[in-house]
């Protein structure tokens, strides 16, 4: 069973990006709020419990995909992470790579139902 | 007040009774008319004699008469002959009684000296006249009026030989020459006048130069008669027989301080009959001499002016700024050439015309002219539509006040500024527009997302209707998507990276990425195959390429032929890439706004109007240039031209 986090402000999308991935094999998590979404990682870090993937935002109020993105890289590097953004800076794009994450997806999405295509290719 | 000179002529008697009438007068005393007139012999000074008609009997007249001034006689109470009276009739005289008072006789010693005053200065000016009278067929006195004359009128070099040649008759020669050197020696011009012809300029050839300037140098004083040694350089121009000649030098040698810029000039008079000048012709050229020096200095001076004055002209004229000088009332009084260009007319028409009238086509002063405001710079919206940036400076000439106006044409600098400004807006509009992209992108996402799950997940449970709803909800998100992504494009920097970029690769790749534009098209390419390789962002290129073959396809209604070249353009080391179509052709109106943002021919919602844009966007990037050119009907044509650029 794969565990995954969903982190966006933007609740409509986290809402369908959980409906595509809840599928029987993989189990999906949702915060609206990077600062939440942080804490909830450092609790479950505690117990040495961690996501194999997180899909989030790029942009958040008070804490941002990349400062999410950071922590991840340095304390749990085995999840895997893709970041959104509704921005569409190439430079971000490349320093998001360099930084650690699976893939950059530009928002909005062209079709939805890549999505889990996409997710199933970075679990594998 | 003046005090009377006064003399009192009488027995010793005569005094003692007078002496009350008198005592406040300043007296000479005298027994005799004689004595006052060996006194006064030299210098005469009574102009009022008191007299005793007793002594006026004594030889009156002939005394009287040696005195060489009339003074006024006032003649002591006593009888006298009435033939004496006659006899001094013609000179003021006034009969004094016992009767009047000190006080009267003062009042008419003051009138009688007046009196005498008087005709003393008319006496003296008729000797004056009598003294200078001349004979007007003096021949000296015509020689120096004819000379001074032609000198008055000389006003150049040649007009000096004219004033030499009025002494002709008198001096008695029959050719002439006037030499001029500068401070050097040098000679600078020779005028010669041959007694049968009219006075040339004298085109003197090197070899003549030194010779003469070794005569001119070797010149003692003023006047001198010629050696052989000289005879021989002046026959060099001079071409007839003479036998003396002399040499008259015109120089200001006393003043040094301006000897630097001063020329000399020399005159030579040639006599061709065997006879020496003579003493009193050399005097008489001695006279000439100041005349004519002040009639060569005046034409100097006049040349100075008038050199002074082509320089100034030029200089004027040389200015590349429109400059005028204008009067109280706007009157153009001078205009450099640079301001005829400017309001393209002739120079010579300008003058006397309103400077507002010819610069601004207005019927009145500038509102705000910096001839009337001061320290102020105006914007004139010229006639052809220059913009002038216009500024004063006063003078004040003969007390007239005139003004400097100078006026530089600042249409330039102002389109500049409006490129900068409207680049300053583009770039804050590109922000705006990242911003907003942003804050609809989240929630557009959303919507796109939300209703392609519907259609995927419930397509068998929901109505027909409402999954056909929902599919045109999915394509307005897509087509929202798509034209932000447009305007992102406009403003972000989709690539940096800079590489070595084959551009053959380039288009070949940007015509992969157009192939299902290109579906119907018939594609000539035409590219040279050693294109140089340059530094350059190949992501930019492609973007480029795919925009410009996307509109040509839509252009051509996607059927027709698309021609793309490439060659590499040695003179400015760029490449030039041409995409050209035989599609309908772009109207002149629309070409001119192609690179607009926002600009668009297509229908509403088929386009952004930020294709081109963009594309005009990369290419100044990346240092190139894009023009577009059309013939309506026949195609449009796109041509690049960006720097070809290594990695040193």
């Amino acid at each position: 069973m794969k565990k995954i986090l969903i982190v966006d402000d933007e609740k409509m999308i986290a809402n369908v990006l959980a409906r595509v991935l809840n599928k029987e094999e993989q189990t999906t998590t949702l915060f609206n709020s990077g600062i939440e979404a942080l804490q909830h990682l450092q609790e479950l870090h505690k117990t040495s419990q961690f996501y194999d993937l997180i899909l989030m935002d790029l942009l958040m109020p008070e804490v941002s995909g990349a400062d999410i993105l950071n922590w991840i890289h340095t304390n749990t590097p085995r999840t895997k992470v893709i970041m959104m953004t509704a921005y569409g800076d190439s430079n971000i794009r490349t320093e998001l790579l360099q930084r650690g994450a699976s893939i950059v997806l530009q928002k909005p999405f062209e079709n939805i139902l890549d999505i889990p295509k996409i997710v199933s290719e970075i679990l594998r | 007040m003046h005090t009377s000179r006064i003399s009192l002529i009488t027995s010793k008697e005569t005094q003692k009774d007078f002496w009350p009438f008198l005592q406040n007068l300043s007296l000479n005393r005298y027994h005799a008319l004689k004595e006052l007139y060996e006194n006064e012999k030299e210098n005469p000074i009574t102009e009022v004699i008191f007299i005793e008609s007793k002594i006026l009997k004594r030889g009156f007249e002939k005394e009287y008469k040696k005195l060489s001034t009339a003074p006024s006689l006032i003649i002591l109470p006593e009888k006298i002959k009435k033939s004496s009276i006659i006899s001094i009739q013609n000179i003021w005289t006034y009969f004094l009684t016992k009767e009047m008072s000190p006080k009267e006789i003062s009042q008419l010693v003051q009138i009688a000296a007046t009196a005498a005053r008087k005709r003393r200065r008319i006496s003296a000016l008729r000797e004056h006249q009598s003294k200078t009278s001349f004979n007007q067929k003096n021949p000296i006195l015509q020689l120096i009026t004819k000379l001074t004359n032609a000198c008055t009128s000389a006003e150049d070099y040649p007009d000096l030989l004219k004033a030499v040649l009025t002494m002709k008759e008198s001096i008695g020669f029959q050719d002439a020459s006037i030499i001029f050197t500068n401070n050097k020696n040098d000679l600078t011009a020779l005028y010669h006048a041959p007694h049968e012809g009219k006075i040339y300029p004298f085109d003197f050839q090197s070899k003549i130069r030194p010779s003469l300037s070794l005569l001119l140098k070797n010149s003692p004083s003023k006047i001198v008669s010629t050696s052989d040694e000289e005879a021989k350089a002046l026959n060099e121009f001079t071409k007839h027989p003479w036998s003396s000649c002399l040499k008259l030098q015109l120089s200001h040698s006393n003043r040094t301080k301006r000897k630097e810029t001063e020329s000399l000039a020399y005159i030579f008079l040639f006599r061709r009959e065997l006879v020496s000048f003579t003493e009193k012709e050399l005097w008489l050229l001695e006279l000439a001499s100041g005349p004519l020096l002040l009639a060569f200095e005046k034409v100097s001076m006049l040349k100075k002016i008038d050199l002074a004055s082509k320089e100034w002209r030029s200089t004027f004229d040389g200015i590349s700024e429109p400059i005028t000088v204008i009067d109280r009332e706007f009157n153009i009084v001078k205009a450099n050439k640079a301001f005829a260009n400017l309001i393209e007319a002739d120079v010579k028409k300008i003058k006397n015309k309103k400077c507002f009238s010819l610069l601004a086509n207005r019927r009145s002063p500038c509102v705000e002219c910096p001839a009337v405001k001061e320290n102020q710079a105006l914007r004139i919206k010229g006639k052809n539509k220059n913009d002038l940036l216009a500024w004063s400076y006063s003078i004040k000439l003969d007390n007239n006040d005139f003004r400097f106006q100078f006026y530089r044409n600042v249409s330039k600098e102002t389109a500049l500024t409006a490129a900068l400004v409207q680049s300053e807006k583009m770039a804050a509009l590109g922000k705006l527009v990242g911003a907003i992209a942003h804050e609809i992108n989240n929630p557009l996402a959303g919507i796109l997302a939300t209703s392609q799950l519907l259609l995927n997940d419930s397509s068998n449970t929901i109505p027909q209707e409402i999954s056909n709803d929902i599919m045109e909800i999915s394509a307005a998100a897509l087509r929202s998507k798509k034209i932000i992504d447009d305007l992102l494009g406009f403003t972000v920097n989709q690539e940096n990276i800079k590489e070595l970029v084959d551009i053959q690769d380039c288009i070949l790749t940007s015509i992969t990425f157009s192939r299902s534009a290109l579906k119907n098209i018939k594609l000539n390419l035409n590219i040279d195959n050693n294109l140089p390789k340059t530094l350059i962002s190949s992501s930019s290129i492609q973007q480029v390429l795919f925009n410009l073959i996307t509109n040509a396809s839509h252009a051509m209604r996607e059927k027709g032929e698309l021609t793309i070249s490439a060659h590499y353009v040695e003179h400015d080391n760029t490449i030039a890439i041409r995409v050209f179509d035989n599609g309908p052709g772009i109207q002149a109106e629309t070409l001119r706004h192609i690179f607009d943002p926002f600009y668009t021919s297509k229908l509403e919602g088929k386009g952004t109007g930020l294709g081109l844009s963009i594309v005009k966007n990369l290419i100044t990037k990346i240092g190139g240039t894009i023009t577009a050119t059309s013939t309506p009907g026949k195609g449009s044509s796109f041509n690049i031209h960006i720097p070809v650029l290594n990695l040193n």
